[in-house]
């Protein structure tokens, strides 16, 4: 089975580039451009991850957030901040992020923080 | 007896032999004769007794015969051998012998009644001095004063030693060394028996050509009377010019150079020194001399020291003598005192009775011990039904008979509480306002009740009431108002206070004086009474002589002042008043109410009434009218009180009057003279011809010093010249200029109005300027502080404009810079990279990381502060940072001085934020004392001056840097202002720092120094709790 991860954010090429990175690291990648998207995706293929970016147009990351863990509570939800909006990433913790990558990202950094969270979700699976 | 019959001596033997027995035969039958002859001629009975008595004689004279005989016989013999030896006789010798001896028994003999001479003469002088000593002794034991003692041994001694000169001086503590002689144990140191520590003082002296004084003081150092003090021995000089000790001229006056210096101990103490010179002998001193004396002062020394200690007894008894009195008048002043406290108590026992204030003792429970009778009086008791045992707490009206207890218990806890006020009810039931005044009553230690005085408020409220009354009145009178609106205010205040029905008021309107105002007058009354002229049946003015319209009935009266104060309805101020208007009308005459009445007021019904005139001066200008129906409303005080207020009223009505117009031209006359601060005129040679008031002033000298003498005179050389520039510009062109001028005396600014002078003769030409000077300073200072205040809130604004583009832009920047961020990162990972490519992809990777930092620092900018703030030590925060920098400025050689002040108020900071400010100073400073060759970076702080709101803390940071460029100093506070080379640096430090200190409420500016290096100034309030929490709030929000 292959962890699947989904990737929430505006942006169209961040979206891409890390879709692009994380399919060559061997995860099945699917991607979401709003926070509606985001929910309805989570509904149909119960990512292990999700990378959530906090700034989107319409429903904002800690809405869409606080939604996803209403469906799917056992979903780790990163969340994708830039890097002078660390405080609202720190709130986003307490709201039931797993954890936060700034940007612009460091691609090692963001797939050993999904790394860890399989790891650690496969586990209790197991 | 075969001597004698010698050839040679036989005549001559035989004649002395001869002579011999007549003589002896005389002397022996001579007696017999007489005897004979008086026993045959005087009848003498012959008893044996007599006759033993004569043969005695007889034998008596025969052996003396007999003896006589064998003393010529052995001369004989003698003489008869001195012949014989002569003749070369054996004999002689022996008879030679003999004679020598006899020589010297004689020599021997003589030798004896010398010595015998000698010792008499010694034994008479023991005898004489030992006679002395016992006198001396003797005396000694009577005389208990030192100076009379002293005055005897030197006498004494002198007697003995058969000295002429003679003195005795005391050995002292010089007072000067006092302490230390006395601190010192015993007088056995001999630091303290330095003769510098002590003197001689005179106490007896005898024979000089100048006596001593008594008690004068004579250096021990100068007296050779030293050696005596510092060896304590006897000093005898036989030669004083030869003696070792002394080598000193001889005086005359003391005779022969020799002197006797003899110490007096007191146990071993050096008590006195006896000095004894000039022997009436010319003899010298010798150790005889020596002996008596040390035996004579040995055997006084007792006497001495009972002296002493009776001297000091006497000073003792002296000093508690002074004591006694002084005692004696305590104790008298105490009787005295005592007297006038009876006297006293006396007087508060005739106060307590008499006392117009209710005074007063009660039990802890409330209950009456004592009180005055004005206590009993004022609550309407009887002194029986006080004495019965009365409850204070009853005599309280029940609202406050808790706040009473609570008092009470207050007072007996010693607290001190001033006057309370209550109110307190009568026996009667009515109640009154009071002031308690009270202290707790304290037996032994415990407080058993309460002293104290009631004093009643009723009159002092009722005043306090008027007054009131009155202050409204002259506040509302005060107040800028409408006339009729005014009136109006004080009828109601009036009528409010008193609870008077009716009030009106007239006023003059033409010749009558109708009401102006009226409030609670029925309008018919009102219509009726309005008019006050009397009219004739055609319906014109009735006037009197002088051709004043006549008014009628109590209100023309106080008009006109027709009033006569003897009436009891008049007062002396001129007011009419009655409390019952029926009885007034029933029992006066026409003639005494003085006009013809109208009687409307009574027929209305009203039974008070009281009419009170408007005074301006002497002027009657209207009247007030209090009307009511209940009788018994007024008292004479009310009235007089009334009376004050019209005037008041009056004056204030007269003023308004004439106020529209008074102030018009006092606004003109304003104007002119606040425009005119100076003005003065010279001449073309700018020599004062006049000056005002206000320009005299500026001189601050009288006008004669001003008045003829020049511009130049008073004001220096380059102000005179631009003066006179303008002079002449007037006087030629004709035309007024204005010039704006700085003082040199004061450095006020002023603008100078230069107008021509027109003399009306000489129109052509212009002589004469006038200057008028207006002070402009505080314009001036306002304009600029406007224009500081501008330029700092354009200065803020710009900089918070800027924080929120910032913001902007780093959000808009960060994102596609993520996005190449992520492309270059995918595109080192692809395989089969050209070296250089993946060079050049680094290198990229770095400048985007630049971007981002410059983004980063960007927003700090405009961001809230979202920490809490916490109080916190900004030396410690300091030295947190120095801590950080440590190696740092190791490495690079800096010094760093630190000076911080240590009581400083902690201020409430955003820690994290504080510490980048002194760490973005801190590597300014490291980074412009690069290559200079001292560097210093001195970081100091303190307590900055305090406002009206906040006390600050300030924090200097000080370097030895290249400093800041004159032209760069307004800048460096913007965004993206750096002087460091490209890519060394943000220009973004100073901005943040800039930002953090504003949202702290703080303030940050920059200097250069006298290093030559820059110094920032931080001052941080330090904000109050209640402050800080709602700074707080605004920060979560």
């Amino acid at each position: 089975m292959m962890e699947r991860i989904l990737i929430v954010d505006d942006e169209i090429h961040t979206v891409r580039l890390l879709q692009r990175f994380l399919t060559s690291k061997g995860y099945e990648v699917h991607t979401a451009t709003d926070g509606r998207e985001a929910i309805q995706k989570v509904t149909e293929v119960k990512p292990h991850v999700v990378l959530l970016d906090i700034i989107m147009p319409g429903m904002d990351g800690l809405d869409t957030l606080k939604e996803i863990k209403k469906i799917d509570s056992h979903a780790a939800i990163i969340m994708i901040t830039a890097v002078i909006d660390e405080d609202m990433a720190k709130k986003a913790m307490q709201l039931g992020a797993f954890d936060y990558v700034t940007k612009p990202f460091d691609l090692d950094y963001v797939e050993t923080c999904v790394l860890v969270k399989i790891i650690q979700v496969l586990g209790s699976d197991n | 007896m075969a001597g004698f019959s010698s050839p040679r001596g036989g005549p001559q033997k035989h004649n002395i032999r001869y002579k011999l027995v007549i003589v002896e035969a005389l002397i022996f039958v001579l007696p017999l004769l007489c005897i004979t002859y008086i026993i045959y001629q005087g009848d003498y009975y012959l008893d044996p007794s007599h006759l033993i008595l004569f043969s005695l004689i007889i034998l008596l004279i025969l052996g003396g015969l007999i003896t006589l005989r064998q003393i010529f016989e052995r001369i004989a013999t003698i003489a008869t051998s001195v012949k014989k030896a002569e003749q070369g006789d054996m004999i002689a010798v022996d008879i030679r012998e003999d004679v020598s001896e006899l020589h010297d028994i004689s020599l021997s003999l003589n030798n004896l009644v010398q010595k015998f001479e000698e010792t008499t003469k010694e034994l008479t002088r023991r005898t004489f001095e030992l006679f002395m000593i016992k006198e001396l002794t003797e005396n000694a034991k009577k005389k208990l004063s030192i100076n009379e003692l002293m005055d005897v041994i030197l006498e004494k001694c002198m007697a003995v030693t058969g000295a002429q000169i003679g003195s005795v001086f005391m050995v002292e503590v010089d007072p000067r060394h006092k302490s230390l002689v006395l601190k010192s144990p015993a007088n056995a140191s001999p630091l303290t028996e330095k003769p510098a520590f002590y003197r001689f003082r005179v106490v007896a002296s005898k024979g000089h050509e100048k006596e001593l004084e008594r008690d004068s003081y004579i250096s021990i150092d100068k007296s050779l009377a030293k050696h005596v003090f510092l060896e304590k021995k006897i000093l005898l000089v036989q030669d004083i010019e030869k003696d070792q000790r002394t080598l000193k001229a001889n005086d005359p006056q003391y005779g022969p150079p020799s002197f006797l210096s003899m110490p007096i101990f007191i146990g071993r103490r050096l008590a006195a020194v006896v000095n004894l010179a000039h022997k009436e002998t010319g003899q010298l001193f010798d150790g005889n001399d020596e002996q008596v004396l040390t035996i004579m002062l040995g055997e006084i020394s007792f006497a001495l020291e009972n002296a002493m200690l009776h001297s000091e007894i006497d000073k003792e008894l002296q000093k508690s003598k002074t004591h006694t009195i002084k005692l004696e008048q305590e104790i008298e002043e105490r009787k005295r005192v005592e007297a006038a406290l009876r006297e006293n108590e006396k007087k508060y026992k005739g106060l307590f009775n008499f006392l117009p204030i209710s005074l007063f003792e009660i039990s802890k429970e409330g209950y009456v011990i004592t009180s005055n009778p004005m206590s009993a009086k004022t609550f309407g008791y009887t002194q029986e039904e006080v004495n019965r045992g009365l409850n204070a707490l009853r005599m309280f009206v029940p609202e406050d008979l808790e706040r009473v207890q609570a008092d009470i218990q207050r007072v007996l806890n010693g607290e001190q509480i001033g006057g309370i006020e209550y109110t307190m009810i009568r026996k009667d039931g009515s109640t009154f306002p009071v002031i308690i005044f009270a202290s707790p009553i304290i037996y032994g230690s415990i407080p058993v009740g309460l002293r104290g005085a009631i004093i009643d408020l009723t009159e002092r409220k009722q005043s306090e009431e008027h007054q009131r009354l009155v202050n409204r009145i002259l506040e509302t009178l005060n107040t800028p108002n409408e006339m009729t609106n005014l009136i109006h205010k004080i009828l109601l205040l009036v009528k409010e206070h008193i609870g008077i029905e009716a009030i009106g008021i007239r006023l003059r309107e033409g010749e009558d004086f109708p009401y102006y105002e009226t409030t609670g007058f029925p309008p018919h009354f009102v219509e009726a009474e309005n008019y006050l002229c009397a009219r004739d049946h055609k319906n014109e003015l009735i006037r009197d002589s002088q051709g004043n319209p006549y008014l009628e009935c109590m209100c023309g009266n106080i008009i006109c002042g027709r009033t006569d104060s003897s009436l009891p309805f008049f007062t002396e101020g001129g007011s009419f008043w009655t409390n019952r208007t029926t009885e007034l009308l029933a029992s006066t005459f026409e003639k005494d109410r003085q006009a013809r009445m109208r009687n409307r007021c009574n027929s209305a019904g009203y039974e008070s009434v009281a009419l009170i005139p408007l005074r301006s001066g002497e002027e009657i200008i209207g009247l007030l009218q209090l009307n009511d129906k209940r009788p018994d409303c007024f008292t004479l005080e009310m009235i007089q009180y009334f009376e004050g207020i019209g005037a008041s009223i009056g004056i204030a009505i007269r003023r308004m009057r004439s106020e529209d117009t008074l102030k018009e031209s006092e606004a003109k006359y304003r104007s002119l003279a606040a425009s005119i601060d100076s003005m003065y005129l010279v001449d073309r040679d700018c020599t004062y011809l006049f000056v005002n008031e206000g320009h005299r002033i500026r001189f601050d000298l009288p006008v004669e010093e001003i008045i003829g003498r020049k511009y130049e005179n008073f004001h220096s050389e380059e102000d005179a010249q631009e003066f006179a520039e303008c002079v002449r510009e007037v006087c030629k062109t004709g035309k007024p200029i204005i010039r704006e001028h700085r003082s040199e005396r004061d450095g006020r600014y002023f603008l100078r109005t230069f107008s021509p002078a027109m003399d009306r003769g000489a129109a052509e030409e212009i002589s004469k300027v006038v200057i008028v000077s207006k002070d402009i300073t505080d314009l001036k200072q306002l304009e600029r502080d406007l224009q500081n205040a501008r330029d700092q809130l354009f200065h803020s604004e710009k900089l918070a404009a800027m924080g929120r583009l910032s913001t902007g832009v780093a959000h808009e920047i960060l994102n596609p810079v993520n996005i190449i961020s992520m492309e270059l990162q995918l595109l080192q990972t692809m395989e089969n990279l050209p070296p250089e490519a993946t060079e050049e992809l680094a290198i990229c990777r770095d400048q985007l990381n630049r971007i981002v930092t410059i983004a980063e620092n960007l927003t700090q900018f405009a961001r809230v502060p979202t920490k809490p703030m916490v109080k916190c030590d900004i030396n410690i925060l300091i030295d947190r940072v120095l801590n950080i920098y440590s190696s740092q400025l190791k490495i690079k050689r800096v010094a760093t001085v630190v000076q911080y002040q240590s009581d400083l108020p902690a201020p409430f900071i955003d820690t994290e934020k504080m510490e980048q400010v002194i760490f973005n100073l801190v590597t300014n400073a490291i980074d412009f004392m690069e290559g200079k060759e001292k560097k210093v970076l001195q970081i100091t702080t303190g307590k900055g001056s305090p406002d009206k709101t906040h006390d600050y803390i300030k924090i200097t940071v000080a370097d030895t840097g290249t400093g800041i460029r004159t032209e760069d100093m307004p800048k460096i506070f913007e965004p993206f202002f750096t002087t460091r080379e490209p890519g060394k640096g943000t220009g973004l430090g100073l901005y943040i720092s800039y930002g953090i200190i504003q949202d702290h409420g703080g303030r940050i500016r920059a200097e250069n120094n006298e290093e030559g290096g820059a110094t920032f100034f931080i001052e941080l309030p330090v904000i109050r709790d209640t402050d800080h929490r709602i700074a707080q709030d605004k920060g979560v929000r």
